[in-house]
């Protein structure tokens, strides 16, 4: 058997150690982990970038709204106070009570042997609004409280076509000493007092109802 | 592989400093950019609801405003209505003026109350006492339509109509006139 002497031993050996060197791996390999955390670093810096450009953008947004959202709010308000007033305005023109329409109602009730002697009345402005009118007058007849009677129920009757809660008292009835001629007899005569309250609110007319079946649109 | 002593010291050495690197890194640089981006973040979020209030607001004063064509001609139809100056210098003339064209001659008006309309901004109510010392029921009740028809800011609150002593034709009639009138 051969004998094989190294004589290169102590060369290789160094050779060997100073590739295997533990420093220089361990400054490669901090290398790459400073490689690493630099990276990661500059992918956060680029995410916080985003994050405050985006917050600037809405911010910038949000700066030009303002002045311009106050002033929406000053003109709005001033706006619904104008619209506010205009509907109270309508409301009130529209709901005013009429008493033309009353007028017309007594005189197309009272008979010609029944004369009005004191006519008033009034009418309150809260809700539920209630008429009061106050008929005062002289009935001539056979019957002269008969006939007051008569003009009564044709005051509840005529006012109750219109109104509701309609009622109408006698706050006086008496009969009177005095006569008159009617159609040539002489005839006894009542001396009366009516009082008439009903509710006066005017009632908003119903919705139209939607018609069924209507005409299909041409598509 | 066995490290020598002075082997051994160095890595000991880089890894201590390897340590401080570390936690330098996270502390002084990454910590505060990720709270930067947190408070970024966080602060956005505050934000959006507040564009979007402020945007709802300008929606809604774009939505009011276009009814407000409307509001104003009837408000100007109503500012119309109403002569400028004092109530007791236009009304009682315009009043006497009006029954006159209606065949009745002598009218009196007079200021009963003068008040503030708080729900009416702008406008005050005023009360007028009208007497009609003279008049004949149907030309009365004539003059009363037109006159609720004519004048829309007009309410009569009350009346009263007597028959006269004298004239058994003729009727004393009284009466409650709310005007709105301008502040």
């Amino acid at each position: 058997m051969p004998l094989k002497i190294n004589l290169y031993h102590e060369v290789l050996l160094a050779k060997k150690q100073q590739q295997y060197d533990p420093l220089k791996i361990s400054l490669l390999g901090l290398i790459v982990v400073a490689i690493f955390l630099a990276g990661y670093y500059f992918v956060e810096l680029a995410k916080k970038r985003g994050a405050v450009s985006a917050y600037q953008a809405r911010q910038t947004e949000y700066e030009r709204l303002l002045p311009l959202a106050k002033e929406a709010k000053l003109l709005e308000e001033r706006l619904n106070k104008q619209i506010e007033l205009a509907d109270r305005l309508s409301k009130r023109i529209e709901e005013r009570f009429y008493w033309a329409p009353i007028f017309e109602q007594v005189t197309g009730t009272v008979p010609k042997n029944v004369q009005i002697t004191k006519l008033g009345a009034d009418v309150n402005q809260e809700t539920p609004r209630t008429c009061h009118i106050l008929v005062d007058g002289l009935a001539a007849g056979v019957e002269p409280r008969a006939v007051a009677e008569d003009v009564r129920t044709a005051l509840v009757e005529k006012f109750s076509k219109k109104f509701q809660n309609v009622t109408a008292t006698f706050k006086s009835l008496d009969d009177s000493n005095e006569t008159v001629v009617w159609e040539g007899k002489q005839m006894r005569t009542a001396v009366f007092s009516i009082n008439i309250a009903f509710n006066a609110t005017v009632e908003q007319a119903p919705a139209p109802v939607a018609r069924q079946g209507g005409r299909k649109p041409k598509s | 592989m066995k490290l020598n002593k002075d082997q051994t010291q160095k890595i000991a050495l880089g890894a201590l400093m390897m340590l401080g690197v570390v936690y330098s890194y996270f502390d002084f640089l990454l910590g505060p950019l990720q709270q930067a981006r947190e408070v970024a973040n966080k602060n956005l979020d505050g934000l959006e609801p507040q564009i979007a209030t402020a945007n709802g607001q300008i929606a809604s004063a774009k939505n009011v405003e276009a009814k407000a064509p409307e509001t104003t001609k009837l408000l100007g139809q109503v500012q119309g209505m109403i002569p400028e100056g004092s109530p007791v210098a236009w009304f009682p003339p315009k009043l006497s003026e009006f029954f006159k064209k209606h065949g009745i001659d002598k009218v009196n008006a007079r200021v009963i109350s003068d008040l503030l309309e708080k729900d009416y901004p702008g406008y005050r109510r005023v009360s007028w006492g009208i007497d009609i010392p003279k008049v004949d029921f149907l030309p009365f009740s004539a003059a009363i339509a037109a006159l609720e028809n004519d004048e829309p800011l007009l309410q009569i609150q009350s009346f009263e109509l007597e028959a006269g002593r004298d004239e058994a034709q003729m009727q004393r009639a009284t009466l409650v006139i709310n005007n709105l009138v301008r502040q």
